[in-house]
């Protein structure tokens, strides 16, 4: 196991060595001046020269890059162009938002596509068809959309939550959760979908195989049978699509946290590219990237755990 | 307790602590209400805190005005009234020599004294250092401590607004402590002046919200209205309105898209006319194109536009069609009613001014504008369409972003842009677009009718201002200096059960939020 972990933490340098060109080059292609933005159009040459050379701006794109990488192996991120704030300290700030609500979405989706998914598949075809149609629905449905429809309902029509903005766990625990309740629904309902179908085939599946008829005869109780038994049959599969839900409520936050107006990383990545801050959206990109590779180590391990052979 | 109530129990309390755990730290954008705190929603987050890099102008200022107090104010009426400084005066005659006084005892927020070297020093640092859009204003001007108290400022182009120029609109006469100046990066993220509010960065996130809390060292503790301002970014429009309606937010900026379409209890509008729509044909000499050298083809494209239609398409009820860059707030605007018939609609009058000029089989024209403003956009769409119909064909460039606008402007290929002029004071607005050094002239034009006019505006005594800015404005309207559409309403949303925000009489120019009085 220990050699698997380490084997899939040396592969991730050259991942994050590859996340952070993909996202240098690409950003230097965006239209737009970081330094005609913060200087505005009354600036002499002199001025914009010197910004610019204050910047790294007037230096070759390898040049930047090269400056970066060796800025990042000492584990300096750089500042903001626009507030001067240390990236690192921005993106510590902003992380916690976001890990609440993808966090949040995540544990959400399991709990609800879990009961969702066993109920279809042992409480019959009326309900199944539901999870099935809630699948195809959940899965199309925009979590953008998702989460304006339901700040028009809950947050202006019946005033029960927040339709915008985050309050921190210290501030006030009962307005945290509040200000992540419909963040939290509005970034689940996908993985909601896919979970419950995920776990309703793999329960009926195993109902039907020999191992659960011997239980049965055996006498073990129904309920035992499913969520002991059954479920863990389906638990590989879903560990390997909790895993992808996870990573894919990364890109998902973006779009939620601007319709909520949440300060996490996702605002903090559409403001930043928008502006082309350079540093802040390198810092972003550096630790969606480190956030993947962890999760992914995770779900690898928890194969380990899950079945024997993967160990071996 | 059964098995599945137990696994749903494990489960929701699984989900709590996971929660838990990764909620100890970050920023708040809400805290818990309290009676005498505001909160305001703006779209965009500022480029910077920096007064000299700062946009002027609603909402941009309302994260800086909190902060930073200016020498002078205006009250209600829009009448300047003492600020930092308790009297003031211009010296002899022509406009060029002003002074003004402090009070006693004024510190900066820092603790900090502020006396008249302090606030010369720092008048003189931003004129010399600042890249905002009131660098124009102030490039004249140097600054002297005549004592511990008396600044004197003398002017190489006469001024006759300098008292206006030291209120907080401009950001150049708020001053800034020797530590800010001395900082120039921190003052991006930091506040560093001696307004009624300091800025809390424990409580605020950049570009998500700013906390101002109260400035212990204000000279004027009774102004201080509230006990928290929180000044949020909601980009989008329809969230603004969510975030008032719910009671999350106590005022908004609106646009014409919102205007007339929010109710609800307590809420409420107000609007006044405040910027003008304006293509600057900033290429008055045919550098890029040479039929804009020409007058009559200037005129031609303005008789080419159908301005009613345009300004109720873009503006709806918060717009009126105009034919000059000014409004009509008061004299100093150079307002004249009677030359908004100048140009009625009439195609046929173009076609023919295009031919006597020599371009009757039309020209090619481009122009740059700011594609992220919805409004701009369905400006310079239409205005584009009707000029094709004259045989005019203006080649758009939307830029996505204002840093691209700019290296647009600036890069000598584009014969002009639109852009929303201040139109309430025709010195601000001849300098802005018009004179030899003004940021929409990019082409450097000299015009020696513009030049006169402004000379006799520039020192003209209070009761000149008037006919002397109505001068000028009518040079740049009858040469067709600009292609004006319409002037355009400031609106602000508010829940009048908790603030009331004003408009300072008929300048257009909506009151500081820090004086928001609490309902």
């Amino acid at each position: 196991m220990l050699r698997l972990v380490a084997r899939r933490l040396l592969l991730s340098i050259p991942l994050l060595i590859v996340v952070t060109a993909i996202t240098f080059f690409l950003q230097s292609l965006i239209p737009g001046d970081p330094a005609r933005s913060l200087l505005g159009p009354t600036a002499s040459p002199q001025q914009y020269d010197a910004l610019r050379q204050a910047l790294h701006l007037d230096q070759p794109i390898l040049v930047q890059y090269w400056d970066y990488i060796v800025n990042l192996l000492h584990g300096d991120l750089g500042q903001s162009i626009f507030t001067g704030e240390d990236v690192a300290s921005t993106l510590a700030t902003r992380l916690p938002v976001s890990l609440s609500l993808i966090i949040g979405g995540t544990v959400v989706a399991l709990v609800v596509g879990i009961l969702l998914g066993v109920l279809s598949a042992t409480r019959g075809r009326i309900l199944g068809r539901f999870i099935d149609i809630f699948s195809l629905v959940g899965g199309a449905l925009p979590n953008f959309w998702v989460g304006l429809v339901l700040a028009s309902i809950f947050a202006v029509t019946l005033s029960l939550l927040p339709a915008t903005g985050y309050v921190s766990f210290d501030d006030s625990p009962t307005e945290w959760a509040q200000s992540l309740i419909l963040p939290v629904i509005a970034l689940s309902l996908a993985g909601v979908a896919t979970i419950a179908k995920v776990v309703r085939d793999g329960v009926s599946t195993a109902m039907g195989q020999d191992f659960v008829r011997t239980l049965r005869a055996a006498g073990v109780p129904r309920r035992v049978l499913i969520w002991k038994h059954a479920l863990r049959n389906s638990s590989v599969s879903l560990v390997t699509v909790v895993g992808v839900i996870f990573v894919a409520s990364l890109s998902g936050t973006v779009l939620v946290e601007t319709v909520f107006v949440l300060p996490g990383l996702g605002s903090l990545a559409v403001t930043a590219t928008s502006r082309q801050d350079i540093p802040v959206i390198q810092g972003v990109a550096l630790t969606f990237a480190v956030i993947t590779i962890v999760v992914n180590l995770l779900v690898d391990v928890s194969y380990g755990l899950l079945n024997p052979k993967v160990r071996a | 307790m059964n098995q599945r109530h137990r696994i749903l129990a494990a489960s929701a309390t699984l989900a709590v602590a996971a929660l838990s755990l990764t909620a100890c730290t970050g920023g708040s954008s809400t805290s818990s209400s309290s009676d005498h705190k505001l909160v305001v929603a703006v779209g965009t987050a500022p480029v910077s805190l920096d007064t000299l890099k700062a946009a002027t102008g609603v909402p941009g200022t309302w994260f800086e005005t909190p902060a930073y107090a200016a020498v002078l104010t205006k009250d209600a009426s829009g009448a300047v009234q003492p600020g930092l400084a308790e009297s003031w005066k211009y010296v002899g005659d022509g406009n060029t020599d002003f002074e003004f006084t402090l009070r006693d005892g004024l510190t900066f927020a820092d603790g900090t004294p502020m006396d008249a070297a302090a606030v010369a020093a720092s008048l003189t640092y931003f004129t010399a250092t600042t890249t905002g859009p009131s660098k124009a204003y102030f490039a004249a001007m140097t600054f002297t401590a005549v004592d511990t108290k008396t600044v004197h400022i003398t002017t190489t182009v006469p001024n006759p607004i300098i008292p206006d120029l030291l209120t907080v609109g401009y950001l150049g006469a708020a001053p800034i402590s020797a530590a800010g100046i001395a900082d120039e990066s921190s003052r991006a993220g930091q506040t560093f002046g001696a307004g009624q509010y300091v800025l809390d960065a424990k409580q605020t996130v950049s570009n998500d919200h700013y906390v101002y809390v109260p400035n212990t060292k204000y000279w004027d503790q009774k102004a201080i209205a509230y006990t928290e301002i929180d000044v949020r970014v909601i980009p989008n429009p329809d969230q603004q309105v969510q975030a008032l309606k719910s009671g999350q937010v106590d005022a908004i900026v609106g646009d014409p898209s919102i205007g007339g379409t929010v109710s609800g209890d307590g809420l409420q509008e107000i609007s006044e006319p405040s910027t003008v729509y304006n293509f600057y044909l900033m290429d008055r000499e045919g550098k890029v194109v040479p039929a804009l050298a020409s007058e009559q083809v200037r005129q031609a494209l303005n008789y080419a536009v159908d301005r009613d239609s345009i300004t109720k398409a873009a503006l709806g009820n918060y717009g009126s069609a105009t034919d000059q860059t000014a409004i009509d707030a008061g004299a100093a605007s150079g307002y004249d009613k009677s030359l908004e018939s100048t140009y009625s609609y009439d195609p046929a009058k173009a076609k023919s001014l295009l031919a006597a000029a020599g371009y009757g089989g039309g020209f090619s024209m481009p122009f740059t504008y700011l594609g992220y403003s919805p409004t701009d956009t369905k400006i310079a769409q239409a205005v584009a369409s009707e000029l094709a119909a004259v045989g005019v064909t203006m080649n758009l460039k939307s830029e996505p972003d204002f840093g691209s606008w700019v290296n647009d402007l600036v890069s000598g290929q584009y014969a002009g842009t639109l852009l929303t002029g201040d139109g309430s004071q025709m010195y601000i607005n001849a300098q802005f677009g018009f004179t030899q050094g003004a940021v929409m002239n990019q082409y450097g034009v000299v015009n020696a009718d513009v030049n006169s006019a402004f000379q006799k505006l520039a020192s003209s005594t209070p009761d000149q201002i008037g006919p002397a800015a109505q001068a000028l404005n009518s040079v740049i309207v009858t040469q067709a200096l600009a292609l004006p559409i319409a002037s355009s309403d400031s609106i602000v949303i508010f829940n009048s059960k908790k603030v009331k925000p004003y408009f300072l009489g008929t300048t257009g120019e909506l009151a500081p939020i820090e004086s928001w009085s609490v309902n």
